[in-house]
């Protein structure tokens, strides 16, 4: 586009599974913290009427969706610049799949949101 | 003289290239030979496990049947499951893709046809063993996923059990390597201007297929890992008497048997979405969303896998995540098949018989999927478990999914092998009583199923209502496998006398169909530079041009095996891939291995070793054939483009290989980390007692991996620099440190760690060490070989890849070693 573009790498293929790998490390973090929670008795502490181990799932949960949109920005600002053979489709893809894994993460942690933990 | 003519190219190039015969054979390592051995051994596993599933039927066939008893009953589903999910659907797809790719990337071989030849070795000899134990009626017998505690010596005392956890421990082997193959192969070795966004769709699946394989495997290996050293060494991981968790081999196989669902079924959508736009004669619509949908798919398959745990009393919220992650998995398949019916659409679709079998795959995968989204919702799935529901459902993702599209293509590049055309209306008459014998037996049994017909049962009463369904059941699978038993007949036919043709007899568009037929051995008299995703398309002329040797490196004028790497996003060519020649290197290593798994398996402990001896000899053997003693002339490919040889360049497949080989291992290592928390947080009263290192001797262990990593990176650098003294002092520098290591890992093992046959916290702490112990002495022998390698003058500044190497493997064992350590010693009771 501008005069800072340049071709497109191999590794400029790790956008095309970034936006995924966290929502693996969000699925991970909160079905084990999930365990460990229960395990250590995080349940019976707490405070404003939540228990602690329902805030550390939230935070948990907020924070890897939070960090799967932030990638998003950087990632546009980036793939703006590749230029050469294959560019727009690794664009068009990497884009595609980093919108897809927040989706995925808002959608497969939202059970922390009113289940009941430790049941 | 080099020659000119397509006839001269030809000669020349199969000269070099051509398949051995007799004895020598077993030396071949051409992708061609390796990809057919796998899909005919494959075959002939699926007919094997097609005769189980008969006898299945035929003792279901009317209710309390004397026809087998309950004991060959158990052995018999059991083999039945476990030959056609690990030796005929994984090993098929294996060697579809190690045929085609190549062909469809435009090279001449895959990145490294000694490993897959390695690989079929494995799989062979693997499941040989299998196959020998059945024939001795000490198959295994408790179940296809083998749940402990059934499997374990309290409850199968025998060594069946041992049989599947050796066998498909030394077949996994083969997957792995595979799979290293095919990601390398799909990244690197492509013809020119083949960049990614030109790659046919079938590279894309293969490559996302292949890097699934190397996170999912592992888990599996390192369950059954663990369950072996439980049966033979009574290391409790499993045992809740001890500290051991029976779920921990649920989750450690569902973490790969759900991903391995999606790993057997995207190279055969890969099938459908090739063979779709050449039957529509059009393109395919969507390229980029479907890279995208499987990119997706691949990762939520990762996330499915407590579904299958779902009646055994996880807390709801963790079967939450899971149910909502199953039903998610949905939308990349749908995006899959909406672009299907768009190119459909989009095209004017010609019927044919590859298209036949393709409607085949349509209409009964839908079905298999409505029924999973039925199972996936929790309330169903607790009405549902165990019956022959989900028999009936596992067979219609199964065949549906995966066999209808894979016999679409077996007619599809058939006569890419054989040079002839089926012979239509045998194939015909096969597809219909497979279709209709495959629907009148599984559709009537989702009905048995809901009557609350248990699987695994090996017989029933009269009066349940259960005896007209199944006698329909027992008849359709006779009518399947006539129709199985004449499509074999018809390939035989075909391969014989089958009508001859010219090029191209479907219209495809990519390069497997450039090429002429039957495939030479060295696929590509010159290697074309593409220029579109549909080469055939932009130039009709392209098979004459490719074989009249106006592409790059034509024909073999320096008596070289040679094709092509590019740079991985562009397809720029970067270097010059000099291929092995036969070798029957990997045979021998995987003999070895034979030799070890057999020994095991026969508990003749002592001769174990000898067989890593023989295998560790002939893997030395094998690295020390690599590369060169002198620094290599750039290789002038054609079209005025000079290149420099692979293993002077930085970006050596070899290196990259490395790279994925450990991630599959980190993949194995954090499963088994996984274990520790795992057993940690469910197991009652943990830790009984405790590891108490002493501090001295972790701060010992943790400095002498870090000094091994620091110093072989030094030697590293030193080698670019071209100081080859420091380089060889950094060297051995590196080796000292990894033997201090060596010495203080043994002493933590023998002196502070508990007895691992005591409880699971020490059995799993004690697997840990022996994770890092082994580690560190593969660091010992690789700074060893680079040493050697060094002083025989196999390393320059150009020829760095051993050097490389080395640094790579340290860094990795520091950094697994004391992330480890840390996690044990910062665990209740680690330190003293
Ligand atoms: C050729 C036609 C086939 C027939 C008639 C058939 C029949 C059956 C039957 C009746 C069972 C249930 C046994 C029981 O629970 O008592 C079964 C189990 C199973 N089948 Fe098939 N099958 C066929 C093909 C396949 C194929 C192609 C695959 C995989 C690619 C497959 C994979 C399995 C698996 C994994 C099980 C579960 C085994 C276990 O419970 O441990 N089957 N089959
Ligand atoms: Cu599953």
């Amino acid at each position: 586009m501008t005069g800072q573009s340049r071709r497109v790498r191999g590794t400029d293929l790790v956008w095309l599974v970034a936006g995924f790998t966290v929502w693996a490390a969000g699925f991970s973090a909160v079905y084990g913290l999930h365990a460990v929670g229960c395990r250590a008795g995080w349940e019976e502490a707490g405070f404003a009427g939540l228990s602690a181990n329902r805030i550390v799932l939230l935070a948990a949960y907020l924070g890897h969706s939070a960090l799967g949109a932030a990638l998003y920005f950087p990632l546009v600002r980036i793939a703006a610049r590749w230029e050469g053979l294959s560019a727009r489709t690794i664009r068009q893809t990497a884009i595609m799949v980093t919108l897809a894994a927040v989706i995925s993460t808002l959608w497969t942690g939202a059970p922390v949101l009113f289940l009941e933990t430790c049941r | 003289m080099t020659p000119t003519t397509p006839v001269g190219l030809h000669r020349a190039l199969d000269a070099i290239w051509r398949a051995p015969r007799g004895i020598a054979a077993l030396s071949a390592v051409n992708h061609s030979v390796v990809g057919r051995r796998f899909i005919i051994t494959a075959f002939i596993y699926f007919a094997i496990g097609g005769v189980l599933a008969m006898l299945i039927r035929a003792q279901l066939a009317r209710p309390e049947n004397p026809f087998l008893g309950a004991d060959a009953y158990n052995q018999i589903f059991t083999m039945h499951g476990t030959v056609m999910m690990f030796l005929f659907a994984i090993p098929l797809i294996e060697g579809v893709a190690l045929y085609l790719l190549p062909k469809i990337l435009g090279a001449r071989d895959l990145a490294y046809p000694r490993l897959s030849a390695f690989g079929y070795w494995c799989y062979l000899f693997g499941g040989t063993i299998i196959l020998v134990a059945m024939v001795m009626g000490v198959a295994p017998d408790s179940g296809w996923f083998m749940y402990t505690p059934l499997a374990s010596s309290t409850y199968t005392p025998g060594i069946n059990a041992d049989v599947w956890l050796l066998g498909i421990t030394f077949v996994e082997i083969s997957a792995v390597c595979a799979a290293v193959e095919i990601v390398v192969t799909v990244l690197k070795v492509r013809t020119a201007g083949m960049a990614l966004s030109r790659m046919p769709l079938m590279a894309w699946y293969l490559l996302v297929t292949a890097a699934m394989m190397l996170i999912a495997f592992p888990p599996l290996i390192l369950g059954s890992v663990l369950l072996e050293m439980e049966r033979a060494f009574n290391w409790p991981f499993f045992d809740p008497e001890r500290g051991g968790a029976p779920l921990l081999w649920q989750h450690l196989f569902w973490l790969f048997g759900h991903p391995e669902v999606y790993i057997i079924f995207l190279p055969a959508a890969g099938a459908v979405s090739t063979l779709i736009p050449v039957f529509a004669r059009t393109r395919i619509v969507g390229y980029a969303w479907i890279v995208a949908a499987i990119i997706a798919l691949a990762f939520l398959s990762f996330g499915l896998w407590v579904h299958h745990m779902f009646a055994t009393g996880i807390p709801h919220l963790s079967l939450a995540f899971f149910s909502a992650a199953s039903m998610l998995v949905a939308v990349p398949t749908a995006v899959q098949v909406f672009a299907w019916i768009a190119t459909l659409m989009r095209g004017r679709p010609q019927m044919s018989l590859p298209m036949l079998y393709l409607m085949g795959f349509f209409s009964v995968f839908i079905l298999g999927g409505l029924t999973g989204v039925m199972l996936a919702l929790v309330p169903f799935n607790w009405q549902a478990h165990d019956t022959h529901f989900v028999v009936a459902h596992l067979h219609y993702v199964l065949i549906g999914g995966f066999v209808f599209p894979m016999l679409a293509a077996t007619y599809y590049w058939l006569p890419l092998m054989t040079g002839r055309l089926p012979v239509f209306s045998v194939s015909k008459a096969a597809f219909w009583l497979i279709f209709l014998g495959f629907h009148g037996t599984f559709l009537i049994m989702h009905f048995t199923g809901l009557m609350g017909m248990p699987r695994r049962i090996f017989t029933y009463e009269s009066g349940l209502g259960w005896d007209l369904p199944n006698l329909i059941s027992s008849i359709g699978g006779f009518v399947m496998a006539a129709g199985f038993a004449l499509f074999v007949i018809d390939i035989v036919l075909q391969t014989r006398f089958g009508r001859r043709f010219r090029r191209n007899p479907w219209g495809g568009t990519g390069l497997d169909w450039a090429m002429p037929t039957p495939a030479p051995s060295y696929n590509f008299a010159s290697l074309p530079l593409v220029t579109g995703r549909d080469p055939l398309e932009d130039n009709v002329r392209l098979g004459a041009d490719i074989a009249a040797g106006k592409g790059y490196l034509a024909g073999a004028p320096r008596g070289e095996m040679e094709t092509l790497c590019v740079d991985m996003a562009t397809g720029e060519p970067e270097h010059v891939l000099l291929l092995p020649k036969n070798d029957y290197t990997p045979f021998w290593m995987a003999a070895g291995l034979a030799v070890f798994f057999t020994a095991f398996l026969l508990s003749a402990y002592w001769v174990a070793p000898l067989g890593l001896v023989i295998a560790t000899a002939f893997g030395w053997r094998w690295l020390w054939s690599l590369g060169a003693k002198s620094d290599p002339a750039l290789i002038d490919a054609g079209q005025g483009l000079r290149l420099p040889v692979h293993f002077a360049v930085p970006s050596v497949p070899t290196l990259l290989g490395l790279k994925y080989f450990l991630a599959a291992n980190a993949a194995f290592y954090g499963s088994l980390l996984f274990g520790f928390l795992f057993l940690w947080t469910t197991a009652a009263g943990w830790p009984p007692q405790f590891l108490n290192a002493s501090p001295v001797l972790i701060a010992g262990i943790a400095i002498s991996l870090a000094a091994a990593a620091i110093f072989a990176t030094l030697a590293r650098r030193s080698n670019s620099r071209e100081a080859n003294g420091a380089r060889m002092i950094w060297l051995a520098g590196s080796l000292a440190a990894s033997l201090a290591g060596l010495g203080l890992l043994m002493g933590l093992a023998i002196m502070d760690a508990p007895p691992p046959d005591t409880h699971a916290y020490a059995a799993i702490t004690m697997a840990i060490i022996g994770y890092v112990i082994l580690h560190t002495l593969l660091g010992v022998m690789f700074a060893a070989y680079t040493l050697a390698r060094c002083r025989a003058g196999f390393v320059s500044s150009l020829r760095s890849t051993d050097m490389r190497g080395t640094a790579i493997w340290q860094l990795y064992t520091a950094i697994t070693g004391i992330g480890g350590l840390a996690l044990i010693i910062l665990a209740p009771g680690g330190l003293a």
